[in-house]
């Protein structure tokens, strides 16, 4: 059986476009069309609003934690062209401000903690951004991927610090390459490849016939053994494996009633969260054969009590 | 929800194809157009109305509801805390003796393990009894007899297992250890037996249950207790009654030490046979229908047991027996076909889940039995456990459609997802570590991924999952960790403890922050940090040169409040001339050497002196109009007092 732990009334104005928990899962971050974004203490199964966030002047689209060793940080993307870094100090405020864009920006993401405090986001503008904060200058830096993907850029997801290529371990070598996924409008996938000072295009994954709505790397175990999961509105979810972060195999999770709009790994990779316009959360996991099985499914409700739970012993 | 699903990795499709997806409708209407999820730890997420695009003309029915839903975890429930950890005990202790095993036999060490998990459920559905008898709330006590008959159930089925695959059994002659099973987990009429023994009556089958107790002794191969309840008859003189018990008296019993032959054994035992066979058929006990029946069941008459099924709860009741009376001498790996024979009594009735793992554990088709067992509502505890006992000793071989050994893969995922379950829980998480510790490489690596997560309330708690995950080795999670702590002090202002926390974290980085915030907190007016707190950091402070600075300059402060002037001025010298000092900074350092230059006797060497009016001209930026002038002044006049001085002690 599961249960509703509990229940938090957003108090958002308009739609619900991310909700995001914490490192820890103490804190919920949301964000709005109502161009705001709001965090939740939720410790101890209740909650409180510990803060709302004033500063987009548009749809807030996501938001991402930064990891805690660099303090309480969040980031968010809108509408209205802009990231914003917010900091808890006390009390919430703009840390920095990133106007790169010259149209909505539709997801950020931040790097894993080992390679430092580095932020990634992509446009409909069609390009990708790199933001990277300085330690000795206190300042943040930018590169920039223009042109990635034509029409517009979806989702970015990084490649885990510790990946299949582990003869490369980036903790130990300087020269193993960081890498980032991102899915657009031109129904492609792009795995983008640090090399230098710039980003180069390291593959591009065809096999959706429209466009990809979100791709998330899967957290790594160590076992050189990478997975990204992606979604498109050509209702399919595929999950692409490497054994060396260079050729892909894509495998058709499931074709499924409606378009897909997100997928989301379980903390330890385990686990795939698929959701969409058929008001399903469905779980998913691969058994030892390759397969990939449902479940569980969360519907949307109307009105009725559970289902009856399977008989036990 | 199937739990199921949650905590099982089956290592072959089949295990799971069978299994169908749960869908969990939402109690409530919550969400018109798109939900999504975001995960948080473990089984637990949040569910929330996702959408993509912007609300054109806004509505007045946004419904902006979130649910955290959460998987309900049975072992998690108060009173199981101590089966976890016991169990955990145990587990740890058969890893041991796994490794040792592989230089020597030890199958007498995993059997007396394997009755330590016996003996923790028992304790654990003793204390489920205790609680229900205490009860008061009858949905709590429901769930809590669910509980009990899980816990029964897991009992009864790792008992049969040991037997079956655990215990080395003399000669491999089951019977015995089968009619003990029984006796302990179908206990059929033992406490009217008793009963009646104890008064020790006459007449006793006046007693409504008389009879059938008595056939339920036979039945179970109670034969002394059989024989002492017929004695107790009012008609126990009847030559009836004596020709039964002379049968029952004279019945053979095998024993592998007994130095007969099995061979022999079967002649004798047949021959006993033949004889009760041939009284039944002279017609000597039609009289007495109810002696008839006992004799019919000792030479294991089909329809004898047939008669009987439908008194008993379920077969499994009737199986010691029908063993006895049929083929005393059968083998462990020989019982498929009794365990047919006795499920066949039942008639085509539907099969209950111990049924079919019963079954399959007689059948000797270990695959299927964990495949079911992974169905029990104890969160994988049993399958677990089980698993990995029978995996270690060497009775678990499973292959998948491609004939590979997948059994090492099956106890492996079983744990890890056991492993991964208790990391979830406030106190249960380093008996989770522990469990994914024995599956090494994925399992330390999900432990990094899960103790990192594991939220730091107080440092008290931070200091046991660096302890923790020291033991293991896992030296990224300590740096997190301590990181993680770090970056709180500073925020909350507390940059002494900050950098306590960095030099941890052994990071350079960090380090220089929490040393520069200490510093400049000390030029705003601050005091310093306990020198102890520095002195402690030892090599750590070379970490980073801020951190060496800040702790140097410390050991000036130090020096300066013990009265030690000379030593203290040389440091300080020695701090300004290596320009490591922060820009911030210089102002403070250059003013520090005032007092020291007003002193009676001298303590800066002309040379020393020197090196501070250089370093005074040089960042003229830093110390400006008064007490520049002042600083000045001062170097001047220890000058003038020290040039000769030098001279001389040349």
């Amino acid at each position: 059986m599961i249960s509703v732990l509990n229940t938090i009334d957003t108090g958002h104005e308009d739609m619900i476009h991310d909700a995001e928990l914490d490192y820890y899962g103490l804190r919920l971050a949301t964000c709005s069309s109502d161009n705001s974004v709001k965090i939740y203490d939720i410790k101890s199964g209740t909650q409180t609003l510990a803060a709302d966030l004033k500063g987009h002047f548009g749809p807030v689209w996501q938001i991402a934690w930064a990891h805690p060793k660099y303090g309480n940080l969040l980031a968010s993307c809108s509408y209205d062209r802009k990231v914003i870094i917010w900091k808890e100090s006390g009390e919430w405020t703009k840390l920095y401000e990133y106007t790169g864009h010259e149209s909505s920006v539709n997801s950020v993401a931040w790097a894993p903690a080992e390679y430092g405090l580095i932020l990634a986001c992509c446009s409909s503008d069609g390009s990708i951004s790199i933001i990277t904060y300085n330690q000795d200058g206190g300042n943040w830096d930018v590169k920039k991927i223009p042109g990635a993907h034509a029409i517009g850029v979806n989702s970015i997801s990084w490649c885990p610090a510790i990946s299949a290529d582990l003869n490369l371990d980036p903790l130990s070598n300087k020269e193993a390459p960081k890498r980032i996924v991102s899915g657009g409008c031109d129904n492609l996938i792009k795995i983008w490849r640090e090399q230098g000072d710039q980003w180069v295009e390291e593959n591009r994954l065809e096999m959706h016939m429209d466009w990809v709505r979100d791709v998330a790397w899967a957290p790594s175990l160590g076992l050189q053994h990478s997975m990204i999961a992606s979604c498109s509105q050509d209702k399919r979810v595929v999950i692409w494996t490497s054994d060396d972060n260079v050729s892909w195999t894509p495998t058709i999770l499931n074709t499924f009633d409606d378009v897909v709009w997100s997928v989301s790994w379980s903390l330890t990779g385990n686990i795939l969260a698929v959701s969409g316009g058929d008001n399903k959360v469905s779980l998913w996991r691969e058994n030892a054969d390759g397969q990939w099985l449902c479940i569980s499914e969360v519907a949307k409700g109307l009105g009725q009590t559970p289902s009856e739970e399977r008989s036990t012993l | 929800m199937n739990i199921s699903g949650f905590s099982n990795t089956p290592a072959d499709s089949s295990l799971k194809s069978s299994d169908q997806a749960k869908t969990f409708i939402l109690p409530e209407q919550c969400f018109e157009k798109n939900i999504a999820c975001t995960w948080r730890r473990g089984n637990t997420f949040t569910i929330y109305p996702r959408s993509q695009i912007v609300n054109k003309t806004p509505t007045n029915t946004i419904d902006n509801k979130i649910l955290n839903i959460r998987q309900e975890i049975l072992l998690f429930t108060s009173i199981l805390r101590k089966l976890v950890n016991e169990s955990n005990g145990t587990f740890l202790s058969l890893q041991k003796t796994a490794e040792n095993a592989k230089n020597s036999d030890n199958q007498v060490e995993f059997l007396k393990l394997s009755r330590q998990y016996r003996s923790i459920v028992r304790v654990c559905i003793e204390s489920l009894q205790e609680a229900a008898e205490k009860e008061t709330d009858s949905l709590e006590k429901n769930s809590l007899l669910s509980h009990i008959t899980i816990f029964y159930s897991i009992e009864c089925i790792w008992h049969l297992s040991e037997i079956l695959f655990i215990d080395n059994i003399p000669g491999d002659i089951v019977l015995p250890f089968l009619l003990e099973w029984v006796r302990f987990h179908f206990p059929c009429h033992e406490q009217t037996a008793a009963q009646m023994l104890e008064a020790c009556e006459r007449g006793s089958e006046d007693h409504p249950q008389y009879w059938d107790t008595v056939v339920g002794m036979v039945v179970q191969g109670r034969i002394d207790v059989a024989r002492a309840l017929l004695k107790l008859h009012s008609s126990a003189e009847l030559n009836e009654f004596k020709l039964v018990d002379n049968s029952l008296r004279t019945m053979p019993v095998y024993s592998v030490y007994g130095g007969v032959s099995s061979g022999e054994f079967t002649i004798v035992w047949k021959h006993w046979q033949a004889e009760c066979r041939s009284k039944l058929t002279s017609q000597a006990l039609t009289s007495q229908p109810n002696l008839e029946l006992i004799m019919r069941l000792m030479v294991g008459e089909y329809t004898a047991f047939e008669s009987v099924r439908r008194k008993y709860a379920s077969w499994f009741d009737l199986l010691g027996g029908y063993v006895l009376f049929t083929r005393p001498w059968t083998r462990s790996r020989e019982l498929a076909a009794a365990a047919d024979a006795c499920a066949a009594l039942d008639g085509p009735h539907p099969q209950s889940h111990l049924d079919v793992i019963i079954r399959a554990l007689l059948e000797g088709d270990l695959h299927q039995v964990i495949h079911e067992i992974q169905q029990m509502s104890d969160n994988g505890w049993f399958a677990t456990h089980l698993t990995d006992i029978l995996y270690h000793c060497g009775k678990l071989q499973i292959l998948d459609k491609h004939q590979t050994d997948v059994t090492k893969r099956l106890r492996d995922s079983l744990i890890l997802e056991y492993g991964s379950l208790l990391m979830e829980h406030k106190s249960l998480w380093s008996v989770g570590l522990s469990y994914l510790a024995s599956c090494p490489p994925e399992g330390l690596r999900r432990a990094e991924l899960l103790l990192e997560k594991i939220p730091i309330e107080t440092e008290a708690k931070a200091m046991r999952i660096i302890a923790e995950a020291k033991k293991y080795e896992l030296l990224g999670v300590v740096r997190t960790v301590c990181g993680c702590v770090c970056a709180r002090r500073l925020r909350g202002g507390r940059a002494g403890g900050a950098v306590c926390w960095a030099a941890r974290a052994r990071s350079g980085p960090l380090c220089a922050r929490a040393a520069h915030r200490v510093l400049r907190a000390y030029c705003a007016g601050a005091p310093l940090p306990a020198a102890d707190l520095l002195l402690t950091a030892g090599p750590a402070l070379l970490l980073d040169d801020t951190l060496l600075f800040l702790g140097k300059y410390c050991d000036f402060h130090r020096l300066y409040k013990s009265k030690e002037f000379k030593k203290a001025a040389k440091l300080l010298i020695s701090l300004i001339t290596s320009k490591i000092a922060p820009e911030y900074f210089w102002e403070t350092l250059l003013l520090d050497t005032l007092p020291l230059l007003e002193s009676e006797e001298p303590v800066f060497s002309s040379t020393d002196t020197y090196e501070i009016m250089l370093c005074l001209e040089l960042r003229a930026k830093c110390l400006e109009g008064e007490k520049a002038e002042l600083l000045r002044l001062a170097l001047v006049r220890n000058l003038a007092r020290t040039a000769l001085l030098d001279g001389e002690e040349e």
